[in-house]
């Protein structure tokens, strides 16, 4: 159960955006995944939901292929990108073209709405939304189908304080229901709230797949400490590296 | 399992429900009549094929008694880049506004959201042309134009209006799920569209003009005019061939959907 990544390679043109990676994300716990520019982690997470095809080996949830899926949405929800809406759309319509794949029931448009706050702003075109709303908005799509799997990449981006507070809630909440809840994120000291375990990746390779605790508290550092010195070596893109990065 | 943190106050809240056809059919239409663009190019569309044979009907010195019913379609060589861009905007703004992401997550099995806007894009294509012919001959007959001569002319002529441009929208569809980018796209059709058939006619070698015949809108356009011995074509093998070019245009898109990433 939860989400299996076996073996996972995938190649664009010459390049390897991820290597041969293998890690489990189980249900009933937050996940974070962590990674520099370019690690592979929105790579990794295409793949798992089926919008890029791996090169070799396979990802399941809860033991199927993604594209396998008969009602994805009520199994994965998923947030790959905060601007996802077109511009001329209403976010209302937007939500209401993607319960219309599925049947959802209007309630449930009305539903995912007032539970990402976004009652004021349903009937506004998505071109005129903020990054935090566009968030919301993506969270709410996320939301749909009541699904067992979350699979968020940067929902914190751009969010206010109240927003970064309630989704902090919301993945624990949903995570203590049992539910399989994976995240990327770049903002460790708030990452490092809300996980339970950790997966590291550099360079489309596994580094670190470990829980919280033994990362950080165990070792006497911070989750931010933590990450510097795993992924030392993996860093392609640092401020005031002269000689640029691949050596 | 309680639900209470996705605000799923029943279990029914998403029930039964999973993907169909059906399904995605109703989701492109939704996508479709929530742009406003949409509309107004169907408007547009509309107008220029009405407007035009109202300004022949206008010009003419006699009131139109002169005119033939095929004149009266002439606004649809000119409305016909229309749909095309309907079918190609259909497809390519996925990827221009980024919804491709979200459409593929909810349908990923991918080739129904092509049927659903093959659907979509093909119905309201159609409906707009022929609701505009029957427009231009209903216009025509009441000024006198001698609709009613050739019945079977005219109904020809308004169902081909309908068929010809959803053919081309479609066609146009299919090309921009192969390109993707939308001027790509927009430039690729226009090529196959009307580029081609007049590059044709410079090239000074017989088999060459033989060969743009065949084209889609100089095989297609035949539907919209009377039976010409003169010509290979019979109105309806002329569509058959603008149809075989939809038909190679979805191929190519099923295709691509299929082995690309989104």
């Amino acid at each position: 159960m939860g989400i299996q990544v076996q073996s996972l390679s995938k190649r664009y043109g010459r390049t390897w955006a991820v290597r041969d990676l293998s890690f489990e994300v189980q249900p009933g716990r937050v996940t974070g995944f962590l990674g520099p520019n370019g690690a592979g982690k929105s790579t990794t997470m295409r793949s798992i939901v089926g919008l890029d095809r791996p090169t070799t080996g396979a990802a399941l949830i809860d033991g199927a292929p993604y594209a396998r899926l008969r009602a994805p949405l009520r199994e994965v929800g998923t947030l790959l990108d905060a601007r996802a809406a077109h511009r001329s759309r209403r976010a209302v319509d937007h939500l209401r073209t993607v319960a219309a794949t599925h049947g959802f029931p209007a309630k449930r448009v009305d539903e995912v709405i007032g539970l990402t706050g976004l009652e004021s702003a349903a009937r506004v075109k998505a071109g005129k939304f903020s990054l935090g709303m566009g968030q919301r908005l993506g969270i709410a799509v996320a939301l749909l189908g009541d699904p067992h799997t979350l699979i968020l990449d940067e929902p914190v981006n751009g969010l206010d304080p109240e927003g970064v507070t309630w989704i902090r809630g919301l993945l624990s909440a949903l995570a203590a229901e049992g539910r399989t809840v994976f995240l990327s994120s770049h903002l460790l000291s708030e990452l490092a709230l809300v996980v339970d375990h950790v997966v590291v990746i550099g360079r489309g390779r596994l580094i670190a797949d470990a829980p919280l605790m033994t990362l950080t508290s165990d070792a006497g550092r911070t989750l931010e400490e933590a990450y510097i010195a795993l992924t030392r070596d993996a860093v392609e893109y640092r401020a005031g590296d002269a000689d640029g990065a691949r050596s | 399992m309680s639900a209470a943190a996705t605000g799923a106050a029943t279990s029914t809240a998403t029930g039964a429900s999973s993907v169909s056809v059906a399904r995605v059919v109703r989701a492109e239409w939704t996508k479709f009549r929530t742009l406003p663009s949409n509309l107004i190019t169907v408007a547009i569309t509309f107008v220029t094929i009405v407007g035009l044979a109202g300004v022949l009907l206008a010009a003419s010195d006699d009131g139109g008694t002169a005119l033939a019913p095929v004149d009266l379609l002439a606004g649809v060589s000119w409305a016909q880049f229309l749909p095309a861009v309907l079918g190609i905007v259909a497809i390519c703004s996925e990827w221009a506004a980024g919804t491709s992401r979200v459409t593929f997550l909810a349908v990923p099995t991918r080739w129904p959201v092509l049927a659903g806007k093959v659907a979509v894009v093909g119905v309201v294509t159609f409906v707009a042309g022929a609701a505009a012919a029957a427009g231009a001959l209903a216009m025509g007959a009441a000024a006198g134009v001698d609709v009613g001569a050739d019945p079977a002319l005219a109904i020809r002529l308004v169902s081909g209006t309908g068929l010809y441009l959803g053919t081309i929208a479609v066609f146009a569809l299919g090309v921009g799920a192969i390109v993707r980018n939308l001027v790509g796209s927009i430039l690729t059709a226009v090529g196959f569209l009307w580029i081609a058939p007049f590059a044709a006619v410079m090239i000074p070698v017989p088999e060459v003009h033989e060969l743009a015949g065949y084209l889609p809108t100089s095989a297609g356009a035949l539907l919209l005019t009377p039976d010409n011995p003169a010509v290979e074509l019979t109105p309806w093998g002329g569509y058959a061939v603008l149809l075989a070019w939809a038909a190679a245009a979805l191929a190519g898109a099923l295709l691509t959907l299929r082995v690309r990433d989104v």
